[in-house]
């Protein structure tokens, strides 16, 4: 994947050297983005029950996947905790590997893959690593309500 | 007013606007411009992102202070800029690309319709983002008795002012022109008409429906005899002459109107005496003595929402909603930041500065913070945090329009995910009737996190207006909720099979294991329990058969099952099993295979059978779902051999266990070894 890191914020239009905050905002409005992206998506009508169904559906989710972790590799790298950093982002391109994976299985009818590949997901460290950067939108899906 | 934003508008540059070139490339040139339509000077690049839109957001500040830097913040890369005007001129600039704006903020749905009919959203519709309230400001001394007479009322707080105006008492200070504010004031003033609370001396004309619609003052004399009467010009605006003494028309934005109402100066009603619509967000910021503007010491807010529902117009007349477009980069003369504009309105919409709304102008105002979030509708419903499988877990729940007054979602799908590494997989699914609510039954696999989601929903707002107006609604997600999911042994039989035992049953849920087994304990009458096999499921095995050899007798059998983080364990009931004595005969499966649907299986019996009526049967059972049963699929004489072929059908895409039975008259039944297949 070629990757376009920008050292200081003028290199991504802003003026100076990125700091943490400025990663953190900018990676949790990419994440959120990603996120509101594939919640936009029709949901298949058969739940994700059926393979197909889950196929279908990962078919368009994947591509969003791809572009938010290829945005979030193009943040800067400030040195404070850069590597819990480099950490969140090598499991989310893990990640991108078991959701592509995930896909596979799904699109070959393959229901113990599909299974075995969710249950690897489910115990990815991305979501705590993120969390523990201040990547709150990457972390989890969080609500929308706002009352 | 504030010198982030450019009130001007921007004029297009000629094409091609340099003075010398060479005669034979004019033709050329010529030719390009009439292809090419004239980009704005001021147009948006791949690095600008232009907004334009109502002076509301610039006014009260939520512009400057909130979306502003929340926007720069989460995409530096964008040089930002917000043009406040009104809402109709906002619209008319958008659609001309006059300003090279990507995006268009407004609050006239009689606008918007057209916005959108002609083509200039690049989404179906326009997105709504906040609403905030439309609030009727006048001096404390209140000439009008606005306050005792319409504070909850607003057709009546206009007529009030409207009476108190012609009698030289007040003075009604309107922006005049089409800004959202003034198409609400409109539309109040028709209100005003058709509630019969004009006094003798107020006329009224209709606006057309190009200028927002509703009914305008308009003095004696000017074309328009009795109220009610279009506007002269086909339902134009009136011209500034053409208005009553008691009614201006300022042509300011927002907070500069405000301000001209606070300041109340060269009207004949004399100062203290002007009355003015605003939005409370305005408003709120000018009466914080935070605004760089200027503040609001003569007024207050005399009549303000939510209305009686009696009152003219209804609970919700004075409710102010603002939409964001995406400027259609395919109409001419347009040059959009697809990419910015999509990233802003994203951001508009997210959960995130959708909570910062309410942390904006917090004060002491009865009202509460003047913008209120709307983007995504309101999924109320309550997962469980246990399940107990065996029967499908029901949720029931509303989904609610966000926007004050506008109809539920109708007809649209409500999804449960299971949210895995953020992303949510979807589990079951919904659909809301007219009043928007909802029942899904659905069974979570796994022990993880689940949700709910609404996609984005594409909902007619407005049916009255022509055309008729429709917004779309954000996705919707409730806060993930932790499910435990406690798995169950909902059937279990077993029988005996001649010094063996098959012990057969269901597991659930019956899908999504990874490690899943199923241990079959077994024990005499007497004495404890102990492990005698163990079985491991397929992800999608709902079913399960294990066949152990066991001593003729009385026995009891139980199984466990367990499939370690993603479920908790279950332990069936105990069956009891009187098994038989090892028949005489006996019957082998020696292969098996399977190819689109059908089975062919070879069998090996013994000892042959010299007599008719002997016959070896196919058993089949379904492992993956429904009944637990071995249901026989073929069946083959074995009279004078011990050597056949079984051929059956099997349902595809489902894991089989397929077992042999060897029948003979007078002589009990011999069983083979289980075999399980797949057949795709």
């Amino acid at each position: 994947m070629a990757v376009a890191t920008c050292v200081t914020l003028a290199a991504c239009g802003g003026g100076h050297t990125a700091t943490k905050q400025d990663v953190i905002a900018q990676g949790n409005a990419i994440c959120a983005g990603a996120l509101r992206d594939i919640r936009a998506l029709p949901a298949p009508p058969t739940g994700g029950a059926s393979t197909a169904g889950l196929a279908k559906y990962l078919q368009q989710v994947v591509p969003i996947i791809h572009k938010e972790i290829a945005d979030l590799r193009a943040l800067p790298r400030p040195a404070r905790d850069r590597a819990l950093l480099d950490r969140y982002l090598s499991a989310e391109a893990s990640n991108e590997s078991a959701y592509r994976a995930l896909l596979a299985a799904a699109r070959s009818g393959n229901s113990p893959a599909v299974s075995a590949t969710l249950a690897t997901l489910a115990n990815s460290p991305a979501a705590v690593l993120a969390d523990r950067y201040g990547l709150t939108q990457c972390a989890s899906a969080s609500g929308t309500g706002v009352s | 007013m504030q010198c982030l934003y450019s009130g001007e508008m921007r004029h297009i540059s000629p094409l091609f606007g340099r003075r010398v070139l060479a005669a034979p490339l004019l033709p050329l040139l010529a030719a390009a411009a009439l292809m090419l339509a004239p980009v704005p000077a001021g147009a948006d690049t791949s690095s600008t992102l232009t907004v334009i839109g109502t002076s509301d957001l610039s006014d009260s500040g939520l512009m400057t202070n909130v979306i502003q830097p929340a926007f720069q913040k989460a995409f530096p890369q964008y040089t930002f800029k917000y043009i406040g005007t009104a809402t109709g001129t906002a619209i008319s600039n958008a659609e001309s690309g006059a300003v090279g704006a990507s995006v268009l903020i407004v609050h006239a749905a009689s606008l918007e319709n057209h916005f959108v009919a002609n083509g200039y959203s690049y989404e179906k519709y326009g997105r709504a983002i906040f609403t905030n309230d439309f609030v009727f400001a006048g001096p404390s001394g209140d000439p009008a008795g606005v306050a005792a007479n319409g504070a909850n009322n607003i057709a009546q707080a206009f007529a009030d002012v409207a009476s108190a105006g012609i009698a030289g008492k007040a003075t009604f200070v309107s922006r005049g022109g089409t800004p959202g504010t003034t198409v609400e004031e409109h539309q109040i003033w028709a209100l005003v008409q058709s509630s019969n609370l004009a006094s003798s001396g107020l006329l009224l004309c209709a606006v057309n429906a190009t200028a927002g619609g509703g009914m305008t003052p308009i003095a004696a004399g000017h074309g328009v005899t009795a109220s009610g009467q279009p506007c002269p010009n086909g339902g134009a605006l009136p011209t500034a002459t053409a208005l009553p003494a008691w009614y201006v028309a300022t042509g300011l934005t927002q907070g500069p109107n405000v301000l001209a109402a606070n300041a109340c100066t060269g009207h004949a009603s004399g100062a203290n005496s002007c009355y003015v619509l605003t939005d409370r967000g305005t408003f709120d910021y000018l009466a914080s003595g935070t605004d760089p503007a200027g503040a609001v010491p003569n007024l207050k807010i005399l009549t303000r929402g939510p209305q009686p529902a009696s009152a003219p117009g209804g609970v919700d007349a004075l409710t102010n909603y603002f939409h964001a477009y995406i400027v259609n980069p395919a109409k001419p003369g347009q040059a959009v930041n697809l990419t910015a504009a999509q990233d802003f309105v994203n951001l508009l919409t997210s959960p995130a500065l959708q909570a910062q709304l309410k942390t904006y102008l917090p004060s002491a105002d009865p009202g509460g913070p003047p913008f209120v979030a709307d983007a995504s509708p309101v999924i109320t419903a309550k997962l469980p945090s246990t399940y107990r499988a065996g029967k499908p877990a029901t949720v029931k729940g509303t989904l609610t329009n966000a926007q004050p007054g506008y109809p539920a979602p109708a007809n649209a799908r409500v999804t449960v995910d299971r949210v895995v590494a953020g992303l949510p997989v979807p589990v079951a699914g919904g659909k809301t009737n007219a009043k928007g609510a909802f029942t899904i039954r659905f069974v979570p696999p796994v022990n993880g996190s689940y949700e709910l989601t609404t996609s984005q929903i594409a909902q007619v707002e407005d049916a009255n207006l022509n055309p008729v107006f429709s917004d779309l609604l954000s996705p919707a997600a409730t806060t993930p909720v932790r499910i435990t999911v406690h798995s169950a042994v909902t059937k279990l039989f077993a029988k005996s099979r001649g010094g063996k035992a098959l012990v057969y049953g269901t597991i659930a849920p019956g899908t999504g294991h990874v490690k899943g087994v199923v241990t079959l304990l077994a024990r005499a009458v007497k004495g404890g329990f102990r492990k005698v096999a163990t079985h491991r499921l397929g992800s999608g095995d709902g079913n399960f058969a294990v066949l152990v050899g066991a001593k003729p007798g009385k026995w009891q059998y139980k199984v466990t099952y367990a499939d370690p983080r993603q479920v908790v364990g279950a332990t069936s009931k105990t069956i009891k099993l009187t098994v038989g004595a090892k028949p005489a005969s006996s019957v082998k499966l020696a292969s098996a295979r399977a190819a689109s649907g059908k089975v062919t299986v070879s069998a090996v019996a013994s000892p042959t059978a010299p007599k008719s009526g002997a016959k070896v049967e196919l058993l089949a059972f379904k492992a993956t779902t429904g009944a637990p049963r071995f249901a026989t699929i073929a069946s083959a004489s074995i009279k004078g051999k011990t050597k056949l072929a079984l051929h059956g059908r099997l349902a595809r895409k489902a894991s089989w266990v397929l077992e042999l039975v060897y029948v003979r008259n007078g002589q009990p039944s011999s069983y083979s070894a289980l075999r399980s297949i797949a057949v795709k």
